[in-house]
């Protein structure tokens, strides 16, 4: 029986899973570049943005100050830390030479050790960081919705639809879009290939300068926080189409929406399962994403 | 290993190659335990306890070369099946241990159908076993009969043997010692016989393998279902030494993360790499753990993390490496040659090699009109649309047995298009394919190699990392499934085709025209009737050409192989080829002997190019 | 105005260039022509810089670039027309000139130079906001050629532009590089794999064989010599 009750709750969900589709999506266009268009098996794209989390909670501390103030200091400190990354890690640069595979599993080196580096400075407790916005959290008729996930997705999406809107009308996204769709002849027209991957890393985490700010409010973060947003990530990316930022977003809502569908409507904690069960699904069934060319080998 | 060793390949005595050192390790393995105290000794099963995990995954990851994060989950599995069954039915872990085992495995089937079925690999593969390691933890955290998230106790209160239940740490060293055991040897049997070389195939190079017969879906299950069965195994006694565990510390992330790291660092791929690994790292973490973990929590994964760093970047074989390049770095102070090939070669004749369903070479006769007998291959309305391309356009030709048959055309006229669909790596939009009288339209790779169609590519699709050696015994055992003789076979096609020197050689040392050379023995070794040649000439010296036509014209003459290749070099095609086809834009222009292509006005204006006519300014 | 001095080059462990030496001179047009495996597209790629050479020198307009990476010898105004055309393909036709024309040196009169380019291919224009990968196969030709030249280079080397093509076009497109080579007066090298037409579209030719240069000379005078027919159709 469908009852108002039960309406308002889906309602509600569907809210919230815009709300955070849009920040995962924020997240994931970050990576979605990366990958797509780097072509760097990034494994640590959550812990940059753990790392971001915690810059954030630095920057609180220090001045006291609202932490989506903190944007101010941890955009730049990200893409610093990106820029830095990028020049002097011992194969940050070298690893796009290797086969996928080994990517993959120097990323997860580097991963670990960044987890665990950080969890030997700041110990292991949850944190969250609170913010006065809370106080304009307001009611659409039976719906809540809070304040600072408005701010939160509402930013995310401004800030993607900007990122889409440089990639598709810039010269600078002309340039990123070529180097990633053939790189020798990106090279053959003049266009420094090495220098735009570096720009498209120091962008992708750049962009998690945001998304840390405005995460850290609402939900708890840890040293081993990144592999969740890093699952998430990949599995908007995957539904979206590897490169294709447009479907990293839609990727992104439809992964919020099932996630809070699945927590409203399924039983105990088991809400989760639903976002996994449809990558799963895509995976199995459109490698390819819903959006993206086909992979797969076709007869 | 020398020939006459060969003469009595029992499955038990070749197969196994059981270092001394195993042997050698078993008396100190035994009694070495007696002698620590109950810290050291709990170490010693942690070790063997990740030894095993890491040897276990080292079957689908390692040699299969499907990295993923699905270890945790075959684990939990284990543990949680067999648990139940203790808690539930009181089925003692002795038995739980096994029918745990099989259901784990009967679901990793389930899963590698999915995956596999729809070409699911890489990167992709690896990302949906962390879902599925995710979606295992929600599943146990809210299903009501494990326990749920407060996870699962097993109580012991005395010792019971039968239920595997000591008070004492001494039995739980013994068992596991024995599941480690098992696990090297079950690991060590697949690296030395067909299954470790197929898998190792399929890792190294998935259209390769499926050309030479290798049927890649059967052994990713294979592979897949002895990992999960032996993690599940590990599983159990997981359960029973810890007598507690929950969703979270079965399935966890960095369970699957070490068992990687484990296996890499050790060298992954080897049979010995992985218990290397845990060998050197497990101790190394335990003291780190020891001696800064109240100070510095989280230290020892610092290391574990930044030692996979390291050995990606410098030392990507592993520690194990370490010890192949000490060993060759030896023997070469010595004078030896560690890549020396032990046998002198048999002089054995292409015949003798060659008797797979296969007439006597004197009925091949390409001026005989061609009757059902002696039609090979029967291409008929050959199409294929890439889009809206006709890369190949209602092509229809026959081939009799023992000619040898040539295509040529310009560059993107259909010809590997062509080859393609009859070996099976395209299927064909529209036409058909007959095989000695059978239809094979649109069959797998790997069934129409063995049904005797044996191809090279045009360019050489090698598996770097196996020798020479190994790599046309991928191939031999095709047909012959005993490691003795596929490796005889190997080393006597190798002689035929000029490469015994370089047999124990890794295929990413070998020249180009080495390479062509083993393009073609990986082939031979499946025993064709038809041998698929493309460009095999291309890019080799005057000299190098010479001696590969004389190679091709020896195979023809002496085992009656039909040959059909594709070449640019004219006077390659005029001195080989009894018949020739012409290709151009998928369509075929002519079709004849080569004096009378190699005439036709077509061709000469398809080749040489129209003149065009202008008005010169 | 380009010029090679003992060449060598190997690809992996097969050397593809032997000891190979050429020049360009100013608005000539040269061919190179050679079967496959010959060595062209790997001279190619040592010219542009995508392949390393393990001996002899490039220079061009009298500079050193041989080892200059690709984008910088792009932007010293090598121009090409890539072998199978390259265009990015899921860019329109329009983005795919943009990028032709992105260097610093060009990007200023960039507008003008597109509307040239529309100019000389009315085609390209009509179809200006199609993507690349849904262009006929001559039409993508024009496209290739078109973002070469938006960087007004001083040399364009165009790479097999009849690979792929029905006869139909190739001669439409032969047209185009002849006529508008003669229009801007520019320094033309062809490969092709087409013999006759590459003879007859260029002033000079060095022929190619297993990596090394056999026979270079005038292009009238190789067409006419039966060497040619020889190591095509081995009579």
């Amino acid at each position: 029986m469908i009852t108002e009750a039960t309406i308002t709750l889906l309602l509600q969900a569907i809210v919230v899973g815009l709300l955070t589709g849009g920040i995962y999506a924020l997240f994931a266009v970050g990576l979605s570049l990366i990958l797509g268009v780097a072509d760097i098996m990034t494994f640590v794209h959550g812990d940059f943005l753990m790392i971001a989390m915690y810059l954030t909670l630095a920057a609180v501390v220090a001045t006291g100050a609202e932490p989506y103030v903190g944007i101010i200091l941890v955009v730049p400190g990200m893409a610093m830390l990106a820029y830095f990354s990028f020049k002097y890690l011992p194969a940050v640069t070298k690893i796009t030479a290797f086969p996928h595979m080994r990517q993959m599993l120097y990323m997860l080196g580097f991963s670990y050790l960044l987890q665990n580096l950080i969890l030997m400075f700041v110990g292991a407790r949850h944190q969250i960081i609170s913010t006065s916005l809370t106080k304009y959290n307001f009611f659409v008729g039976d719906v809540f919705v809070s304040m600072p996930r408005l701010l939160a997705g509402v930013v995310s999406v401004i800030l993607t639809i900007t990122l889409m809107w440089v990639i598709k009308y810039t010269d600078l996204g002309r340039i990123i879009r070529a180097a990633s769709q053939d790189r020798e002849a990106a090279s053959l027209m003049g266009i420094n290939v090495d220098k735009t991957y570096m720009l498209t890393w120091i962008i992708g985490i750049g962009s998690l300068g945001f998304a840390g700010p405005l995460l850290a409010p609402i939900f708890a973060f840890y040293p081993i926080v990144g592999n969740y947003y890093l699952m998430i990530g990949f599995m908007c990316v995957v539904m979206g189409g590897l490169g294709n930022i447009g479907g990293a977003l839609i990727g992104g809502i439809i992964m919020g929406v099932a996630l809070e569908l699945g927590n409203v409507f399924l039983p105990g904690s088991s809400g989760p399962i639903l976002p996994f069960l449809v990558f799963v699904g895509v995976l199995v069934f459109k490698p390819e994403g819903i959006f993206g060319k086909p992979i797969r080998s076709k007869r | 290993m020398s020939i006459n060793s060969l003469q009595k390949p029992g499955l038990l005595r070749r197969p196994f190659n059981l270092p001394w050192l195993f042997i050698g390790l078993i008396p100190v393995l035994l009694l070495l335990p007696l002698t620590v105290r109950d810290y050291t000794l709990n170490v010693f099963i942690i070790i063997l306890m990740w030894a095993a995990i890491a040897g276990a995954a080292n079957v689908l990851i390692g040699y299969t070369g499907l990295v993923c994060f699905i270890p945790p989950v075959f684990i939990g599995l284990g543990a949680y099946f067999s648990t139940w069954l203790l808690l539930n039915l009181n089925v003692t872990p002795w038995i739980g241990m096994f029918i745990a085992a099989i259901v784990t495995t009967l679901i990793a089937l389930v899963i590698g159908f999915l995956f596999f079925r729809y070409g699911v690999g890489g990167v992709y593969f690896a990302l949906g076993t962390v879902a599925l390691m995710l979606i295992s933890q929600i599943l146990f955290v809210n299903l009501p009969w494990f326990g749920k998230s407060e996870g699962l106790y097993i109580i012991i209160r005395e010792t019971e043997p039968l239920m595997m239940k000591f008070r004492n740490k001494l039995p739980y060293y013994y068992i596991i010692l024995a599941v480690t055991s098992i696990v090297f040897l079950v690991s060590n049997w697949i690296y030395n016989n067909k299954p470790g070389y197929w898998l190792r195939a399929i890792r190294e190079n998935e259209a390769a393998a499926e050309a030479v017969g290798v049927n890649l879906m059967r052994y990713k299950q294979f592979a897949i279902a002895v990992t999960a069965f032996l993690l599940a195994m590990i599983g159990t006694f997981w359960a029973n030494f810890l007598t507690y565990f929950d969703p979270y510390s079965a399935f966890h992330w960095e369970i699957a993360g070490l068992a990687i790291i484990i296996m890499v660092a050790g060298g992954a791929g080897t049979v010995w790499g992985p218990f290397l690994g845990a060998l050197i790292l497990v101790p190394m973490a335990e003291i780190i753990r020891a001696q800064l973990g109240s100070t510095i929590p989280g230290f020892h994964m610092v290391v574990y993390g930044a030692v996979l760093m390291v050995v990606l970047l410098y030392l990507p074989d592993g520690f194990l490496s370490i010890a192949t390049k000490g060993k060759r770095w030896l023997l070469k102070r010595n004078g030896v040659d560690p890549d020396a090939v032990q046998t002198n070669g048999r002089n054995v004749s292409l015949s003798e090699l060659f008797s797979y369903a296969k007439p006597a070479p004197d009925q091949a006769d390409s001026t005989a009109p061609a009757t059902d007998n002696n039609i090979i291959l029967e291409v008929s309305k050959l199409t294929r649309m890439f889009g809206g391309l006709r890369a190949v356009d209602d092509l229809s030709f026959t081939v009799r047995r023992g000619e040898v048959f040539g295509i040529i055309g310009p560059n993107g006229a259909g010809k590997t298009t062509t080859f393609n669909m009859i070996a099976g790596a395209l299927a064909p939009t529209e036409g058909s394919i007959k095989f000695r009288g059978e239809n094979v339209t649109g069959l797998l790779p790997h069934v129409i190699c063995k049904q005797g169609i044996g191809r090279t590519f045009q360019v050489t699709q090698s598996f770097p990392k196996l020798t020479a050696m190994e790599t046309v015994m991928v191939g031999s055992f095709l047909r012959h499934p005993i490691t003795a003789h596929a490796k005889q076979r190997a080393l006597d096609i190798l002689e035929v085709v000029g490469l015994l020197p370089k047999a124990n050689v890794l295929t990413e040392n070998l020249t180009l025209a080495d390479l062509k050379r083993l393009e073609i023995a990986k082939a031979l070794a499946t025993d064709p009737d038809i041998l698929l040649l493309d460009e095999v000439i291309s890019g080799l010296t005057e000299v190098e050409t010479e001696e590969v036509v004389g190679l091709i014209r020896q195979i023809n003459k002496e085992t009656g192989v039909t040959i059909i290749m594709i070449e640019h070099v004219m006077h390659v095609i005029m001195s080989l080829c009894d018949r020739v086809l012409v290709l151009n834009f998928g369509k075929q222009i002519a079709e004849g002997t080569s004096e009378e292509v190699t005439s036709d006005p077509q061709v000469i204006e398809a080749y040489l190019g129209q003149k065009v006519e202008f008005d010169n300014a | 105005m380009l010029k090679l001095t003992n060449i060598a080059a190997r690809y992996g462990s097969a050397r593809v260039l032997n000891d190979i030496s050429m020049e360009i001179r100013d608005q000539e047009t040269v061919a190179i022509v050679g079967s496959n495996g010959a060595g062209k597209s790997s001279l190619v790629k040592a010219i542009m810089g995508v392949l390393k050479v393990t001996d002899g020198e490039i220079h061009f307009l009298g500079n050193d670039i041989t080892h200059l990476p690709a984008h910088t010898r792009a932007e010293m105004g090598i121009g090409i027309v890539p072998e199978g055309r390259r265009l990015f393909p899921r860019m329109t036709v329009e983005e795919n000139l943009l990028v032709g024309g992105i260097a610093p040196r060009v990007r200023a009169k960039r507008q003008d130079s597109l509307e040239d380019i529309y100019q000389t291919f009315p085609r390209l224009k009509e179809r200006r906001t199609q993507q690349a990968a849904t262009l006929s196969g001559g039409e993508q030709q024009m496209l290739a050629i078109g973002r070469a030249l938006m960087s007004h280079p001083k040399l364009v080397v165009f790479d097999e532009p009849s690979l792929g093509l029905a006869p139909k076009i190739v001669t439409e497109v032969f047209l185009t590089i002849r006529r508008i080579s003669q229009e801007r007066q520019m320094t033309v090298l062809l490969i092709e794999q087409n013999v006759t037409l590459s003879l007859q579209f260029s002033s000079r030719a060095y022929v190619m064989e297993n990596g090394k240069i056999v026979i270079s000379g005038n292009s009238q005078e190789l067409l006419d010599n039966p060497h040619i027919k020889k190591a095509y159709l081995g009579m």
